[in-house]
């Protein structure tokens, strides 16, 4: 993965519940979509992602359990608590809004 | 909580929460499946085993042990973080479930609350009162480094202990006095505005340049008085408190420059004080200072040539600061030395001495006593209502122990049970503990208008976040005590007792039976110790009442006045003005007879000079002198026990009415008529009557020792014009003010009184004591009669098939009555034996409150006896007679 970007910090909760918006997952799961998602363009740290689905959890933003995987191997599994759906609709929003003003000026033409 | 608790507690403690928990062999398990699929993910892109293993771990960061030991310590830190949420979330439905079980109770759950609120609320009150004049240090810059100087005079130092400094001394310590950084002193003074309306005579202190920078304080407008303005002729500046220029300015900023007309004389504003400053008011600085108690403003302290050299005036309120590390005693003897030195340079002066406490201490000392005083009395009935509800509550989680039982058999911890009950018991506290705030606020502001003006710091009385926290504090304490025994009791709720019909076994039947006992106590001994104080205060003020007065109360106006004196420069003028408005007056409808005199009864001492009589020159004593014309006492209605007053034929001689005590002094056993008394050591003057004896401070003291003189010998520019009338005085005021301003409209008539407002004055401490500590009685009186009929009838309740089977068994009604009674008066009389052992312990407390009656005296012990005796008896009885009106089938019927 050359010159991967740095995922700016603050922004992979709202990725990780981005991932876990579509349905239950475990730690790899969410690891390989958000990977997939963003084509590689995004370094991604391993260890990053699991801090951020404990933080997420300790706030009551996701909730988790153990089951099992296709393979019956023991897995826990990460969904978004209702409280934690709303927090993911108002990090995007914000995000949406931050990076089109920051778009907005960064790519207005020069003045003359 | 990870830190505090060994894992294994841990552990258990989320198992009881039953929610799968995350140990680290979880995050292990968590993260070993992570790198296996990743390592599958990265073989089936083409990398070998090996690599794809490692680069698993690399994605973790550059050292995969640092990874895993952070990820735990996050997995930890989210462990503690959901416990917390889960324990608040269960509080939360807990608390709800209580408001849900309170609202299906409606009764009980008024009831609990506004009679929390209503002990919470009055004790919030007299905390406030507390915190504020007792606790909290002085308004001022580091206080406990601030002193009072005063002197102690010989030959005076019988009458007063200590005096105010006088102004040559003062000077003289200001130099002497290397412990402290500074002094400052302060004199009472009345300025008259003129100019701006009315003539308005205002309450001023003349003090020191440096007493603000002294105190620490600096105007919140404008500037601080400069040294140069102590001298005289350069002191026409004046600095207005926060509350006057509200008031006269409108909170004008403009004010600064203005030049107002005072005393005469143009004086330009140059400041003004913050809202929190205030002096302490009154003799709150020492007997005999006197400020007034409002301060409008503050003139600079310019000695005239008379204060300075007149040896025999004390004044001055000396205000001390220490120097860092400097004790009180070293600054004490400084000045003490300066003392001596003065006596060795003037023979005359007889002794003197330095006298020196600490600010705190001499502001605040008498006052605390009886607050604190109150602050019990409140907190005991607070006691009671808390005794009260923690029974009802009892008594309700009885009839609910079923579904306590069944909540415990379905699984449910007892530690959840008796939480349950204990934030129920918190909600309740939350809400009588908010509404009492509110009953404080209004309290607040009654209690304040009933105290008396000898109250120091009473300016600086409001509720506040120090108030609001103790309260909120109180709350909490409160909800405990009445929570914890029903929640413990819940807890104990055994499921297979319980859940047998009736439920009821004999062991737990005395153990009721005892704490019933216990509440009855209690509550009676509380309440007899406050209804013990109430008497003995009770029966102070009636006393206090019954004391001889001297003067009339009923048919009695003063009016004071102060004479300009720039207009009235002479005494003759005086006189005039006098002679002028005792015309004016006397020709009102409704007036009987006007008269002047210098004092009036119970407003204080003043001009003290030493008496003699000729034949004997031991006999010397200290009297206060009054100046009056002729028709006072008949008019004041103050009796003359023989001989006549002086009258105006007797201009010219030297005539003096002398009061009882001063005829039992000098001449006991003996007529005082005809006697000579000196005056001063030199003038002579012949005794022409004896007054009846007149207290001059408050009610409680002695008599004072009075000469009368009459105004002629020595007018006095500040004076009050006596009326009487057949009818009720206060309806005189208006015409005797109209009166007086015909005499001379130039001349402010500060206050126009009754003598028995006069008296109230006197009275207001001892009334406010009184009123309070009856009403915390009265309230302790009522919730114990109503508390114990509670606890009767309950105990009643559930014992009717016990009185069926004893009257089946032969039992006549009145046994059963009679063995109700002896249940219930049992522990009232045993309460009422703690109660009077607690109040002749506590006696000591009151003792120096008390006026004319002994902290144990048995009148009131046995008066309290009767009452509470009775009223106990009362609140058995209705409950026991119900008894025996009930049928005897019916009570043996199965329920």
């Amino acid at each position: 993965m050359p010159d991967a970007l740095a995922v700016v910090k603050g922004t992979l909760d709202v990725l990780v519940l981005r991932a876990l918006g579509w349905g239950p997952m475990h730690g790899f799961q969410v690891a390989a979509w958000l990977e997939s998602r963003s084509g590689g363009a995004l370094a991604l740290d391993d260890s990053g992602l699991y801090q951020s689905l404990y933080r997420l959890e300790g706030r009551g933003l996701i909730a988790a359990e153990w089951g099992l995987t296709e393979n019956n191997r023991k897995a826990r599994y990460y969904r978004l608590t209702p409280s934690g759906r709303a927090q993911l609709k108002r990090e995007t929003a914000s995000w949406l809004r931050y990076a089109q003003a920051v778009t907005q000026i960064l790519t207005a033409p020069a003045e003359a | 909580m990870s830190g505090l608790l060994p894992p294994r507690v841990r552990r258990s403690v989320r198992l009881a929460l039953r929610r799968p928990g995350l140990s680290e062999g979880d995050v292990d398990t968590e993260l070993a499946l992570h790198l296996e699929l990743r390592a599958e993910q990265l073989v089936a892109m083409g990398w070998s085993r090996d690599d794809a293993e490692a680069e698993a771990r690399r994605r973790f960061g550059p050292s995969w042990d640092d990874a895993v030991q952070h990820l735990h310590k996050s997995g930890r830190a989210r462990e503690d973080r959901i416990a917390m949420r889960e324990r608040l979330d269960s509080i939360w439905q807990d608390a709800r479930y209580a408001l849900r079980v309170l609202g299906r109770a409606p009764r009980f759950t008024i009831a609990a609350v506004l009679t929390l609120a209503l002990g919470m609320g009055t004790t919030t009150v007299i905390y406030s009162l507390v915190d504020h004049v007792v606790l909290r240090p002085l308004p001022y810059r580091d206080p406990a480094q601030l002193v009072l100087v005063r002197e102690v005079v010989g030959g005076l130092s019988a009458t007063y202990p200590t005096m105010p400094a006088n102004a040559s001394h003062f000077l003289d310590w200001q130099r002497a006095c290397t412990a402290c950084e500074g002094l400052a002193a302060v004199k009472r003074s009345r300025q008259t505005l003129v100019g701006r309306g009315d003539p308005e005579r205002l309450g001023a202190a003349r003090v020191t340049s440096n007493l603000f920078s002294l105190l620490g304080v600096r105007p919140q407008l404008g500037r601080d008085f400069r040294e140069e303005e102590s001298q005289a002729g350069r002191d026409g500046v004046v600095i207005l408190s926060d509350d006057f220029w509200r008031r006269e300015f409108n909170a004008d900023p403009n004010v600064l420059g203005r030049v107002l007309r005072l005393n005469d004389q143009p004086v330009e504003v140059i400041g003004v004080m913050p809202p929190s400053f205030t002096l302490p008011t009154g003799d709150a600085l020492g007997a005999l200072v006197g400020l007034s108690p409002q301060l409008d403003m503050y003139r600079p302290l310019a000695f005239t040539e008379h204060e300075r050299t007149a040896q025999g005036e004390f004044d001055y309120a000396v205000i001390g600061r220490l120097k860092p590390g400097a004790t009180p005693e070293q600054a004490r003897s400084q000045v003490d030395a300066a003392e001596q030195r003065l006596v060795q340079l003037n023979r005359g002066y007889g002794t003197l001495g330095a006298s020196l406490v600490s600010m705190r201490e001499q502001v605040v000392g008498g006052a605390g006593r009886p607050l604190l005083l109150l602050l019990g009395a409140v907190g005991a009935v607070l006691l009671i209502v808390c005794v009260n509800l923690a029974n009802l509550s009892l008594a309700r989680n009885a009839s609910r122990q079923h579904e306590s039982a069944i909540r415990v058999a379905l699984g449910a911890g007892r530690a959840r049970i008796a939480r349950l009950a204990l934030i129920e018991s918190l909600v309740i506290a939350l809400g009588g503990g908010v509404l009492g705030l509110l009953f404080a606020r209004w309290g607040m502001r009654m209690v304040v208008t009933l105290a008396p003006d000898s109250l120091p710091r009473l300016s600086e009385v409001h509720l506040d976040g120090r108030v609001f926290a103790a309260s909120a504090l109180l709350t909490m304490i409160v909800g405990i005590m009445v929570g914890a025994l029903p929640a413990w009791r819940a807890a104990q709720s055994e499921p297979g007792e319980s859940l047998k019909a009736g439920g009821r076994t004999a062991a737990g039947v005395r153990g009721v039976a005892r704490r019933r006992a216990w509440f009855i106590g209690a509550q009676v001994g509380f309440t007899t110790v406050l209804l013990v104080g109430a008497g003995l205060f009770l029966s102070s003020f009636v006393r206090v009442l019954r004391v001889e007065r001297g003067f009339d109360t009923d048919h009695v106006l003063a009016a004071e006045v102060a004479l300009p004196y720039a207009s009235y420069t002479t005494p003759e003028m005086v006189l005039q003005f006098y002679d002028r408005a005792l015309a004016e007056v006397r020709t009102l409808p409704g007036v009987t007879g006007a008269a002047i005199t210098s004092a009036l009864p119970l407003e204080g001492e003043s001009w003290v000079n030493g008496i003699g009589t000729p034949e004997n020159p031991e006999k010397r004593a200290e009297a206060n002198f009054r100046f009056v014309t002729p028709t006072y006492f008949a008019v004041a209605g103050t009796p003359l026990r023989s001989g006549s007053s002086f009258t105006e034929a007797d201009r010219g001689r030297r005539l003096v009415v002398v009061s009882e005590k001063v005829a039992r002094a000098m001449w006991p056993g003996q007529g005082a008529i005809g006697r000579q008394l000196t005056i001063g050591g030199e003038k002579v003057a012949e005794v022409v009557g004896v007054a009846a004896d007149v207290r001059t401070t408050n009610m409680e003291g002695e008599e004072g020792t009075l000469i009368y003189l009459p105004s002629w010998e020595n007018p006095q520019w500040q004076a009050s014009v006596v009326v009487r009338g057949p009818g009720d005085p206060a309806q005189l005021q208006s015409s005797v003010r109209s009166a007086l301003r015909r005499a001379d409209a130039t001349v402010p008539v500060p206050r126009i009184r009754t003598m028995s407002q006069v008296l109230a004055r006197t009275l207001a401490a001892r009334r406010f004591q009184l009123l309070l500590f009856g009403l915390f009685a009265l309230m302790a009186l009522v919730t114990a009669s109503i508390g114990i009929y509670g606890v009767i009838s309950q105990s009643l309740a559930g014992r009717t098939k016990e009185f069926g089977l004893r009257m089946a068994l032969g039992a006549r009604p009145s046994d059963v009555q009679g063995l109700v009674m002896r249940e219930g008066l049992t522990p009232v009389a045993l309460g009422l034996l703690a109660g009077v052992v607690g109040s002749l312990l506590a006696g000591q407390a009151v003792q120096g409150l008390l006026f004319g009656v002994a902290p144990n005296d048995l009148s009131t012990l046995l008066g309290v006896c009767a009452v509470l005796g009775t009223v106990g008896v009362i609140a058995c009885a209705i409950p026991a007679r119900r008894v025996g009106t009930l049928d005897l089938g019916r009570m043996l019927r199965p329920e």
